[in-house]
């Protein structure tokens, strides 16, 4: 009986996830035309001195262990920061992607196709890094590797900048901020 | 990577499902009709565990649905659901016969809101929107331009 109730709650649950997803794939496809205003522009120059293998070193042969450990944990989280942003940018991008798919011109639509690729493959990296971040914070170590991140997310950027470029020539593009 | 991931929570599906059903004692001494409602249970586990995967994933990636392929699956998540609760009732509860058999109409009833689900995303057209594309953000021209320069130099 009690096997039976759990499957009974399972399935409740279940129902109204879907709903509740079915709702809200309607409420999208009504706001898709106010994506933009999602993106959040990067410092990338501060993300990468974040993430930098070298500062991390550094600071392993400055500090005292104790110190070490809760420096490299501030940056951690401020990195976790930083690849939230970037794997929220991507899926804003990519939503973006699908929309300009629908266009005539062959080489927007192939534009569009690489940003939808190259936001897919940031958001991938970007949810492992995290979990390679979560697990640094409870043992701080020198090198992490999250540059994938990185670079797709640069990858990303220009992908980003070509379709803007090719939708409308007259205005610039940029999801990242460098001084 | 969606394959993988797809076969990946397929087999821990059949494995969590298989061990449900070895944990629920059967409705009937007859070890058929006991065995077929387990196996009605197992599979429509596995068919919404499977449905929300899917909806999960397609989530967390913003991919966007044909308006078919969504409507499909929204009415298979419905029937898997509320199968998963009546067919697992059936077979761990040992209801009676008036409960069985108001468990069968709602079942029907069910399957028969999914076609109607399926009949209107499949023969209702969309509303076509006058589609714009969407504006990606704007920034100075000065950066635009450093950041092209920046990427030729690559």
């Amino acid at each position: 009986m009690t096997l039976a109730f759990i499957l009974v709650l399972f399935a409740a649950i279940t129902l109204i996830l879907i709903l509740r997803i079915a709702v809200s794939r309607s409420l999208q496809l009504s706001k898709s035309n106010s994506l933009s205003p999602q993106i959040e522009p990067i410092d990338i120059d501060a993300f990468r001195n974040l993430i930098d293998a070298a500062e991390s070193k550094y600071l392993y042969r400055r500090l005292p262990p104790g110190e070490f450990r809760r420096v490299q944990r501030e940056r951690l989280r401020a990195a976790a920061a930083y690849i939230r942003v970037a794997g929220r940018n991507a899926a804003v991008l990519v939503t973006i992607g699908q929309t300009a798919l629908t266009t005539t011109d062959p080489q927007t639509a192939e534009a569009a196709h690489q940003l939808i690729d190259r936001g897919l493959l940031l958001r991938r990296n970007a949810t492992l890094a995290l979990l390679r971040i979560y697990l640094a914070m409870a043992w701080p170590q020198a090198t992490l590797a999250i540059s994938p991140v990185l670079n797709g997310y640069e990858r990303l950027s220009s992908s980003a900048m070509l379709l803007g470029r090719l939708q409308n020539p007259a205005v610039p593009v940029r999801i990242s901020v460098r001084p | 990577m969606g394959k993988t991931l797809v076969s990946g929570i397929g087999a821990v599906l059949v494995l969590v499902s298989s061990a449900i059903a070895g944990f629920g004692h059967g409705d009937s001494s007859h070890f058929l009709i006991s065995g077929a409602h387990l196996l009605e249970q197992t599979v429509f586990i596995i068919e919404a565990g499977l449905i929300i995967f899917l909806f999960r994933f397609a989530g967390h990636f913003h991919l966007s649905w044909d308006r078919i392929s969504f409507g499909i699956l929204l009415g298979f998540g419905i029937s898997s659901c509320e199968h998963v609760a009546t067919w697992g009732f059936v077979a761990n509860a040992s209801p009676s016969g008036h409960v069985r058999t108001l468990f069968d109409f709602v079942n029907m009833a069910t399957f028969h809101v999914c076609i109607l689900i399926w009949f209107y995303y499949v023969l209702v057209p969309s509303r076509v929107k006058a589609k714009s594309a969407v504006p990606l953000p704007e920034n100075n021209l000065a950066i635009w331009n450093r950041e092209l320069e920046r990427l030729l130099q690559q």
